[in-house]
């Protein structure tokens, strides 16, 4: 009995430990916790929260932000979480509605105020089906296209989304949250305005790119889209597409092929050579190819396009 | 095995080729009429007005090949050209990208479920696809439908007629495994609510139908309603969605019969406060299992009429791609052998471990799963005590989007044991016989085609042997063959995916 007793104890010290080391670890980060749903989400919190917030991501930089996992480590992210940054309009639906409930974090559920879809303060949404709609087109998105943050003007007002958000949780510190939010207004100012002089030559031309994740990235080039590979939304390409895609190509004189890292990339290839154009493979997201900031992720974005394009003449 | 895996891959190329060759050759004239619905997909709708120019000048432009000459053909050339040109272009891509549009891996789910409702209790869907039904605060609603094609190479064994394929003799035979439909939505900030019912030709059963708690303290969460018993792994899931095979692994068979453990009840889980994933649940549910325990909820009243459910999961992030989930079960119940006034002695205890380990291509759709369970069964009946094991173990490899490949071993009779000189009593049904012990092994071969995210084809090869088992039926026999082909489509709202 006594034997079974010490083990006991042995036991419970270990369990204590482990929980004095886990209050230890969380008190000594930083105040507000915050969950991005995907790296570029991730990386506007941290502009704007600076040294006041600590962020985790979901999605992997390299990932398709449509299929994730739904680890069960991500629910103890979200179970700790005082914040959770979405994109919403759909885009995580495959994987996020299980997490946050399994997270038992009341905070962060739905309409809270810890939940913020940023889909509601980005603006002007494109792409959002006109009719009735249906599976027959693919895998649309009924409310609109959520891939909003390749334009600057959109991820500026996600950023002031965020800012907003974060004074009224930590109202203590609501007029840093502000300052930080100017000085990343002020500095993606300065880049956009270099970057529309890149991008200017160029207006008016158009691409093809592989699925439609690009039409706001189109928006903010001055770009027109001319096609996709996909024949609709989530559906393979099949040859007899893929050979009207590249006769009109052709025929239009497009030069660009764009698409993801996770869009196959021999057909991509295929197509872009064919048609006498450049496949240029967008970065991902923050976190891949050397790409640390939302500003660097678009900078490498406009250079790749542009050159591409000047190799055209 | 060697051969019929061999023989797997060669259907699995043959018909690929045979996809490509037909998507290639399906030349349809109206195809240029409707060249701007085919190049600007209902998404863009709004913003896209190039694709429509596009095909208006296609009509009566020419489709020069090289870029720069764009502008020397006639009108008339040019669109008879456009027609061959397109065809021999296809052709060409057909070859260049090896079928299938070089099976390319664009946007599709990387695991077929939906509506997966059930795994690691709570199920998903909030916030789900039909953004006009959220509009109008209707529920997330979807259906499912599975049916199949079989051919037995004779009678088969512990396949009880229900969801999984079923047979009385050799031959073929046509079966409607369940039409799933499930309703699933937020009842105010506190609740939510998952319904899942399964409809046959002639009768409906609630599969699930449970509240769950979104927001209680020190991670607790409260389930309550019917719900599946956290036994294992495959007895939590809507398996004909989740599961890469067309039936259930044996042993849950051998043990539960033709459903998976469920009942009337509640179940509080805790999410531990440590640096990795482990969450701790009790189940209190009705033991209304027709194989393993048994009493019917009418007739549940003492505490120990219920089944009583531990588990424990734990989940290790080995790195962004590898994965394991392993999880504990203990269950206990009263079984009728006795009769109800006996199931004070006359329990059954079930001990199980689930492992999960999954490899997942984060650029592509790729990935590759195991999947193991162990179940021992522990029945004191009358007389005696008999101690049986299971095991199944499956690798399951999604190859892109559109091919899944999966092969799956199941043994009974791990261990096998009977002390004392049982009587099993009352048994519902002759054929049931609840615990006599089998000795029994299958083997399967899988192969699944997704058309798109929501309809799919599956092709599967089984082999079954019973050694011995079903007292007083048969000893011994030969093995059977099964071919099983099923088809699946999925309506509605696009359910979440459980890990």
């Amino acid at each position: 009995m006594n034997r079974f007793l010490e083990h006991l104890s042995f036991c419970a010290g270990v369990f204590a430990l482990f929980l004095v080391g886990f209050g230890t670890t969380s008190s000594a980060r930083a105040e507000v916790r915050v969950v991005a749903s995907v790296p570029s989400l991730g990386a506007l919190v941290q502009e704007v929260g600076g040294d006041l917030v600590h962020v985790d991501t979901l999605a992997a930089p390299n990932q398709d932000p449509h299929f994730v996992d739904a680890r069960p480590n991500f629910v103890l992210l979200l179970h700790r979480a005082d914040l959770l940054v979405q994109v919403g309009l759909g885009l995580e639906v495959g994987w996020l509605p299980p997490l946050l409930t399994n997270s038992r974090n009341a905070a962060i559920q739905l309409g809270r105020p810890g939940n913020l879809d940023t889909s509601t303060v980005c603006g002007p949404l494109l792409g959002v089906p006109q009719g009735a709609v249906d599976r027959s087109m693919g895998d649309v998105h009924p409310g609109g296209n959520p891939h909003f943050l390749y334009d600057p003007a959109y991820a500026l007002r996600v950023a002031q989304g965020i800012a907003d958000r974060l004074s009224s949780l930590d109202s203590a510190h609501a007029a840093t949250y502000q300052a930080n939010y100017h000085a990343f207004e002020g500095r993606l100012q300065a880049k956009r305005t270099e970057w529309q002089h890149l991008t200017a030559p160029y207006h008016g031309q158009k691409f093809v790119a592989f699925h439609e994740s690009t039409i706001y990235l189109a928006q903010f080039l001055g770009l027109h889209e001319a096609g996709f590979i996909e024949p609709q939304p989530g559906i393979s390409p099949n040859p007899r597409h893929l050979a009207q895609i590249i006769l009109s190509m052709r025929h239009d004189g497009v030069h660009l092929v764009l698409g993801e890292p996770w869009y196959d990339a021999e057909t991509s290839r295929v197509v872009a050579e064919r048609a006498n154009a450049s496949l240029v493979r967008l970065p991902g997201d923050v976190g891949a190819n050397g790409v640390h900031s939302y500003i660097e992720l678009l900078d490498h974005i406009v250079r790749s396009i542009t050159q591409a394009l000047a190799s055209h003449g | 095995m060697q051969r019929s895996m061999k023989i797997a891959l060669a259907i699995l190329w043959f018909s690929r080729a045979t996809l490509a060759l037909a998507q290639t050759s399906d030349a349809d004239p109206p195809r240029e009429a409707t060249d701007s619905t085919a190049t600007a997909p209902a998404d863009e709708v709004v913003a896209t007005d190039q694709p429509t120019a596009t095909s208006t000048t296609d009509d009566g432009d020419d489709a020069g090949t090289t870029p720069d000459a764009g502008q020397t053909a006639t009108p008339d050339e040019a669109a008879s050209e456009s027609d061959d040109d397109e065809a021999a272009l296809a052709a060409e891509l057909t070859a260049e990208l090896g079928g299938g549009a070089a099976g390319a891996e664009p946007e599709a789910a990387p695991t077929p479920e939906t509506s997966g409702g059930g795994g690691g209790g709570g199920g998903g869907g909030g916030g789900g696809g039909a953004a006009l039904g959220r509009v109008l605060m209707l529920p997330n609603i979807s259906l499912i439908l599975t049916s199949g094609l079989w051919y037995f190479s004779d009678r088969p064994t512990r396949r009880p007629s229900g969801h999984d394929p079923t047979a009385n003799a050799s031959g073929f035979r046509f079966q409607l495994q369940e039409i799933e439909l499930a309703f699933q939505a937020a009842i105010d900030p506190y609740l939510r609510a998952d319904v899942f019912f399964a409809l046959g030709l002639d009768q409906i059963e609630v599969e699930e139908a449970y509240l769950t708690t979104t927001g209680l303290p020190a991670g607790l969460q409260l389930r309550a309603g019917q719900m599946y018993a956290r036994i294992g792994r495959f007895n939590t899931q809507h398996f004909l969605e989740t599961q890469p095979f067309v039936d259930a692994p044996l042993v849950n068979r051998h043990f539960f019969s033709s459903e998976q453990v469920r009942g009337l009840g509640a179940e509080l889980s805790w999410l531990a406060p440590l640096p990795w994933y482990v969450e701790v649940s009790a189940q209190m549910l009705t033991a209304n299992n027709e194989q393993s325990f048994g009493v019917p909820v009418d007739q549940t009243r003492h505490a120990r009429d219920f089944l009583a459910v531990g588990h424990l999961d734990q989940f290790f992030a080995l790195s962004d791609t590898w994965s394991v989930k392993w999880g504990l079960s203990y269950a206990q119940g009263p079984n009728i052998t006795g009769g109800l006034e006996h199931t004070a002695h006359d329990r059954t205890q079930i001990f199980g471990s689930d492992l999960y380990l999954k490899w997942r291509d984060l650029q592509s759709h790729r990935y590759v799963a195991l999947q193991s369970e162990f179940l021992l069964r522990r029945a004191d009946v009358e007389g005696g005590r008999v101690t049986e094991g299971g095991l199944y173990a499956h690798l399951d490899a999604r190859l892109s989007q559109n091919w899944q490949l999966a092969t799956r071993f199941d043994w009974l009779g791990l261990p096998s044991k009977v002390s004392g000189a049982p009587d099993f009593g009352v048994t519902t049904a002759p054929a049931m016989e609840p615990f006599t012990p089998f000795a029994q092994w299958r083997a399967a071969l899988a192969v699944s085609y997704y058309f798109s995210e929501f309809q799919r084809w599956r092709l599967q090869y089984g082999i079954d042997r019973l050694k011995s088992g079903a007292a007083g039926v048969v000893a011994s026999r030969d093995p059977v063959h099964e071919v099983l082909l099923e088809y699946q489509i999925v309506m509605g709202s696009h359910g979440a995916h459980p890990f």
